[in-house]
């Protein structure tokens, strides 16, 4: 899987940057939205399902691909605190995630699009920890810090509205790849509502 | 480009499904130990004996292993099965009527489940259960784990054990 994914975020992320300054003819077609290089976005879906606040920066590089970056951390204060009880291991507590993408539909107002990514992440796992009172060995559940980082790859989709407004929606996966306490994959997962400058 | 585009599609697409069927991000605080022959059978007539005393600070081959302060929980069980030779020479479920419990608790429907209760002293996790048959040919088959009981909080404990004088767990044996 390790492999899959290294090899897979580093063939986007070459085939990308290889290809910003390939023009085609269709770019002499330049609609309203083409000329508006900046976007910035909020993710609703993690803000209310997830209690994360996540923005992301995007710069349009061509009518093909851009460049980004999406920020997430995690309101613990959103949640009751139930890590050491729950059945989940891990708590991410940010993402800090730069990206590639590549739009594969030819119009500009409805679009899907591949992307590939780098996820720096951290926050907390669990593990059960052995002591000793003096008496006897005794188990107790503890909490340490992670940080790692993933590659992964995403598909999505964006619709404009008023040549500004957009919906950014997108679905994919990365894999954590040098701390065995990390979760093992991180999801790339939003429904983005953002403005494009 | 088209064909190049389409299998990077596909590979996100089954990178994705494949680590949704991952589970490795699932924790269950739970510990097993090892101590053997805690639990106890035994026949005296018409009457089934069966007992269960685990010592809090449970002994292992380097310190003792104290159960209470894992799981802050103060009771512990165990299940086993009691079957009758029917007319037709069949084994069949039993439910016990006739039941003494000595000390903790019993829950019994298709299966018994034996409570052990931490005694006041805090020192040892205690059932004894006295059960009186009818005559007959009788089976007990014993599930040799006895774990805590609401340790959600903390970690629950299994102690692995075995049944003494049954080392198969399981004893045929007959009412007059």
């Amino acid at each position: 899987m390790k492999k899959i994914s290294y090899l897979l975020g580093l063939f986007l992320s070459v085939s990308a940057f290889a290809q910003t300054n390939n023009n085609t003819a269709t770019d002499t077609i330049v609609s309203p939205i083409l000329a508006k290089k900046n976007e910035v976005k909020v993710d609703v879906l993690n803000g209310i399902a997830n209690g994360k606040l996540g923005i992301t920066y995007e710069r349009f590089l061509n009518k093909d691909f851009s460049i980004g970056i999406t920020g997430m951390m995690f309101n613990k204060k959103s949640k009751t605190d139930d890590f050491l009880t729950d059945d989940t291991r891990t708590l991410i507590d940010y993402q800090i995630i730069p990206y590639v993408r590549y739009a594969m539909s030819k119009s500009a107002t409805n679009l899907y699009y591949l992307e590939g990514f780098v996820n720096f992440n951290g926050g907390e796992f669990k593990e059960l920890t052995t002591l000793n009172n003096g008496v006897a060995d005794y188990v107790v559940v503890t909490r340490n810090d992670y940080n790692d980082i993933a590659l992964g790859g995403s598909v999505g989709y964006k619709l404009y509205f008023k040549e500004s407004f957009v919906v950014d929606l997108n679905v994919g996966i990365g894999k954590n790849l040098f701390n065995e306490d990390s979760p093992s994959t991180v999801a790339r997962l939003g429904v983005n509502l953002g403005y494009r400058f | 480009m088209k064909k190049y585009i389409q299998y990077i599609t596909v590979a996100i697409i089954t990178l994705t499904f494949t680590g949704c069927t991952e589970s490795d991000d699932e924790f269950f605080a739970s510990k097993i130990v090892t101590s053997n022959e805690l639990i106890e059978v035994n026949i005296t007539g018409n009457e089934l004996n069966v007992s269960c005393y685990v010592p809090r600070l449970l002994p292992q081959d380097t310190n003792p292993f104290d159960i209470y302060l894992t799981s802050t929980s103060r009771k512990m069980f165990f299940n086993y099965t009691l079957e009758k030779k029917n007319a037709g020479g069949a084994w069949e479920y039993i439910t016990p009527t006739s039941v003494n419990t000595i000390e903790g608790e019993n829950q019994i429907g298709d299966y018994i489940s034996g409570i052990a209760v931490l005694d006041a002293l805090d020192t040892t996790y205690e059932y004894e259960t006295n059960i009186t048959l009818t005559p007959g040919q009788y089976r007990i088959i014993v599930d040799p784990e006895i774990v805590t009981l609401n340790a959600q909080d903390a970690v629950m404990v299994t102690v692995k054990t075995s049944t003494f004088g049954i080392p198969s767990n399981a004893l045929e044996f007959t009412v007059n």
